[in-house]
């Protein structure tokens, strides 16, 4: 039978299952096994890693995206669903602050990751540079994204990005490509600044 | 823009003309576009503190908004202060090179001793009359005493400070060019032990020789510029066959044996050669080749050259890298004599200066703990 379909079945049997399960009192076992619902033993029994999880961006649109993928990641995520506030069949994660764009780019990142976390540092380096091309908007709402969701080595590279991005330049050059275009200081102000460090301008 | 949004504010700005109208409506639209100005402070700070010194206070003069957190996350180093021993009396004077201020402060634990040593804040002090070997924390003014010991005219360094554990004190005297007794102690012990060694090359100590304790040995540069190295712990000791740095002819005018400094960073043994008429040239000791190679650059570290002992210090406020401070502090301007390696030259500029002709017991540069407050 296709896969679909038996998770189709099993969903039907699902109701009855979980009964039966939990007048068995069936703990989890093993690393796999970290939840204590019993639909969870029951597709970890049948060999089905393909839980999908739903998030919703600010514009409203709703991304399926594998669970497990997700929470590798995002410490967020995976709180929710494992405080058990996240309910499969029904609800999705709402993600205000996050815009399509954004989230399909985070969404990219951690399945990368999961995926081919096998893979040799230089080409996961690679793979993270090509990802990071973004200008300075696209790298600020990732940013946010990568804070509210809280996925840590995300944040880091884009840490490093920004740290690269200030590194050894002139300061007109830095606002630019921040796109700074109010510093924000008194005429005085910017001009104490200059005299004091004449070279990074 | 959609019909919603205009009269909205069509709603708000009634009274005003067309053209300040559309620019009120630009002006809502920008505001809705986020800036990297108005990151949270958390972000900020985290993002900031991951820059180096440089990169920090390009960040903190961007704009407005970064300054406050730049500097809270800053980290400067500590630079070291020049102790003055005064000729009479108990007035010490310390000379802080960043803030350019002196504080002054009493010691009479120190009568009647003279300084040897210096490291991690901690004096070695030595009384000829009662050949007391002790030593002093002028920041906490702790004392802790050593045994006895007759030292002549002779250089003697310790490892790190005495209250961290495997303190251990050296000296070195030659008895004849090919043997050396080697006097060593530690806080606790009841006598110096002194054991003869022999080395191949000849060595030579005096009172001219230079020290310095690093990767867990000691090293001595002898006056002729050879380099001798004991273990403390294996107490093997032998005179490194790595011919003394090379200097040019003049280098070799009067009392060409003097005006030497020696220190270590990261492991690396670094000597300064000076003569009066020339700028200083700086060595570094290649341990994989056993060489002495000349240091056009100094990375971004501060050296501050004394007679008895040097130390070398990262992360400093800018102006201060990249330069070697010496002893001495001109009166006017309350500027320490300094020569950059950048722009090679003496800071401030003079026709000559003689580091050799300085007298070695008149300072020493001492790092004050992290946070001094002041003395009490």
């Amino acid at each position: 039978m296709e896969l679909l379909c038996i998770r189709q079945w099993i969903s039907g049997l699902l109701p009855t299952v979980k009964k039966w399960l939990s007048a068995w009192c069936i703990k989890p076992v093993g690393g796999a096994l970290v939840r204590q619902e019993p639909e969870y033993i029951l597709l970890a029994l049948m060999g089905s890693p393909l839980k999908k999880i739903m998030l919703c961006s600010s514009e409203k649109e709703i991304f399926s995206v594998e669970e497990q993928v997700m929470v590798q990641h995002s410490v967020i995520i995976n709180n929710m669903i494992e405080d058990g506030s996240y309910n499969h069949e029904e609800s999705k994660i709402p993600l205000d602050c996050v815009d399509s764009k954004t989230l399909k780019k985070v969404i990219d990142y951690c399945t990368h990751h999961t995926h081919h976390h096998n893979d040799n540092q230089e080409d996961l380096e690679a793979w993270d540079a090509q990802f990071l091309n973004v200008d300075s908007n696209g790298l600020y709402d990732l940013l946010m994204a990568a804070n509210y969701l809280e996925i840590r080595n995300l944040l880091d590279l884009i840490y490093g990005t920004i740290k690269n991005m200030i590194k050894g330049k002139k300061i007109d050059e830095i606002r630019r490509i921040f796109n700074i275009k109010d510093h924000g200081f008194t005429p005085e102000e910017e001009e104490q600044n200059r005299k004091e460090y004449p070279h990074f301008y | 823009m959609s019909g919603k949004r205009r009269r909205k504010l069509k709603s708000l700005v009634d009274t005003i003309n067309d053209n300040k109208r559309l620019a009120i409506e630009v002006k809502n639209e920008n505001l809705e576009l986020q800036t990297w100005s108005d990151l949270p402070a958390e972000l900020l700070e985290l993002i900031l503190s991951r820059l180096a010194l440089d990169d920090n206070v390009r960040a903190s003069v961007v704009c407005k908004r970064w300054h406050p957190v730049a500097i809270a996350v800053r980290i400067v180093n500590q630079s070291p202060w020049l102790m003055y021993f005064p000729k009479f009396g108990d007035l010490y004077e310390f000379y802080d090179p960043v803030q350019r201020k002196t504080y002054s402060v009493e010691l009479t634990e120190l009568s009647g001793s003279r300084v040897c040593y210096t490291k991690d804040g901690w004096l070695l002090l030595y009384r000829p009359r009662t050949h007391q070997v002790f030593f002093f924390n002028p920041f906490t003014r702790e004392v802790i005493k050593l045994p006895r010991f007759e030292m002549t005219y002779q250089i003697v360094a310790f490892s790190c400070a005495p209250t961290s554990p495997g303190c251990v004190l050296f000296t070195v005297k030659h008895v004849s060019p090919t043997i050396v007794a080697i006097s060593t102690c530690y806080p606790g012990a009841t006598e110096w032990k002194t054991v003869n060694y022999q080395n191949r090359l000849p060595f030579v100590s005096s009172i001219w020789n230079k020290l310095v304790f690093c990767n867990g040995l000691f090293y001595c540069l002898s006056l002729t510029g050879w380099l001798g190295v004991f273990d403390p712990s294996e107490r093997s000791w032998s005179v490194l066959s790595v011919p003394p740095p090379k200097c040019p002819e003049n280098f070799f005018a009067k009392n060409w044996w003097k005006g030497k400094f020696m220190t270590e960073h990261n492991g690396d043994i670094i000597v300064i050669y000076t003569c009066s008429s020339e700028n200083p040239i700086l060595f570094k000791l290649d341990q994989s080749i056993m060489e002495w190679e000349e240091m056009r650059t100094l990375d971004g570290v501060t050296l501050f050259a004394s007679f008895l002992s040097s130390h070398s210090r990262i992360d400093l406020p800018g102006m201060m890298r990249n330069s070697v401070y010496f002893s001495k502090v001109r009166f006017y301007g309350k500027r320490c004599i300094s020569f950059s390696v950048d722009d090679y030259r003496y800071y401030p500029r003079k026709q000559c200066h003689d580091w050799g002709e300085q007298d070695p017991f008149e300072n020493i540069w001492i790092e004050p703990p992290k946070d001094f407050s002041g003395f009490t």
